[in-house]
């Protein structure tokens, strides 16, 4: 679900940082302007290393050096058709919304939740609806209790920055990972620990 | 519905990827002439120019696939940066936005399968891999998961029918999953035992 990518870019070193051997202040100008943030390629994790830096002119007017550096960073960046293992962070009438850890915005829209599957008010939490799956004459719930949901990755979509919005709209997610649970060995690892194929011919 | 697989190419040349590893210790990760731990070789036209929504800046030139990394990878990667070393939570020689973030995805894989995994095991692994003709796509799904039964590998395999992959040939790559690599941790229930998992008891 990571991948290395390589970029180029004009990293200006502020004149306080002047003083730290170049690598370093190279790095941290880098980690401020990289880390955390999704660009076009995914959401950018570490800084993997520095390649080459060209440059250091002092431009006019400004007491930082600007330098061109290649450099490599990790992303976070699934690729279609990844099973990950997630935890569940809540769900409503739309759908389930599971979460990574350091990665909040994965979505399993209603149709890629196996069906028969109602949806009914969570006893336990008010504002929050709670999907059931029935298979047969079991009902499986899926809510906080599941330790890890098994999904895999349909769709990556980097939505554009929303220029108006409404007061309560979620706050903006810039990267939204779609999954569906609705296959053999998906969902909560729980509802497949103890089960036998039901017949030889798979698909 | 599945999208297609992205199509990854062979690997090229001598220069396994691993081989790379090997050669560079995990503390030299920084070093300007290391060579990309390349999983799947990248395609070297991929260049392209891109406004970047950052605000500052009006065009980052980039390749966007310079090679993909297992978990385990970024795991060491991780563990290099001295993210497992508790006493750093206090005092941090990175900065605090760096730090977090590494914390946060070095606990997410912590509870992956990848934290008992070694070099070797995955290498060793996915040269066995190719008895079965899997896309490597695939093999990193399953270095990813370690599926241990049919259910958990069904989701990975594409159209395994299609291609010949019978359920023997299932029964064959979860013996190899088996025998090469170790069981994922046990993850405790959630508000529990929050350090790392030393491995206890076998999968059943």
């Amino acid at each position: 679900m990571f991948c290395l990518s390589e970029l180029e870019d004009t990293v200006r070193v502020p004149p306080s940082d002047l003083n730290l051997p170049l690598e370093v202040a190279i790095k941290k100008a880098l980690q401020k302007l990289f880390l955390d943030k999704v660009l076009s390629i995914g959401l950018c994790v570490a800084i993997y290393g520095i390649k080459s830096i060209e440059g250091g002119f002092v431009l006019p007017g400004d007491g930082a050096a600007t330098y061109k550096v290649v450099f490599r960073i990790v992303v976070f960046r699934p690729f279609v058709g990844e099973v990950i293992a997630a935890k569940f962070k809540e769900s409503d009438s739309n759908g389930l919304r599971l979460t990574l850890g350091f990665f909040e915005d994965v979505y399993v829209p209603a149709p890629l939740i196996p069906t028969p599957n109602r949806c009914e008010p969570d006893p336990y939490n008010r504002n929050q609806m709670r999907w059931v799956w029935k298979y047969g004459d079991d009902e499986f719930i899926i809510d906080d209790s599941c330790q890890q949901i098994k999904f895999r990755v349909e769709n990556i979509s980097y939505p554009p920055v929303p220029t108006e919005r409404a007061e309560d709209a979620k706050p903006f997610a810039p990267m939204v990972v779609t999954g569906t649970i609705d296959d053999d060995g998906l969902g909560p690892v729980s509802w497949w620990e103890a089960c036998a194929p039901i017949s030889d011919d798979e698909d | 519905m599945r999208g297609a697989l992205p199509n990854w190419g062979l690997t090229k040349g001598k220069g396994n990827w691993f081989h790379a590893l090997v050669s560079s210790p995990a503390s030299r990760h920084d070093q300007k002439n290391y060579i990309p731990t390349s999983f799947f070789d990248h395609h070297q036209k991929n260049i392209t120019y891109l406004f970047s929504p950052i605000k500052s800046h009006k065009t980052v030139r980039m390749k966007a696939n310079a090679g993909t990394l297992t978990n385990f990878e970024v795991l060491d990667l991780l563990n290099s940066r001295g993210a497992s070393n508790d006493t750093t939570r206090v005092i941090a020689p990175i900065s605090t936005s760096e730090y977090t973030r590494l914390h946060v995805v070095y606990d997410y894989l912590m509870e992956t399968p990848a934290c008992t995994q070694t070099l070797e095991i995955i290498t060793n692994f996915s040269d066995q891999c190719k008895y079965f003709k899997l896309a490597k796509a695939e093999i990193l799904n399953i270095i990813n998961t370690r599926p241990s039964s049919t259910v958990n590998l069904a989701p990975i395999l594409e159209e395994p029918s299609e291609r010949g992959i019978d359920k023997k040939a299932k029964e064959g790559i979860l013996k190899l999953v088996e025998a090469l690599l170790p069981p994922p941790p046990i993850v405790e229930a959630r508000g529990e035992n929050e350090e790392e998992e030393t491995e206890e008891g076998e999968q059943s």
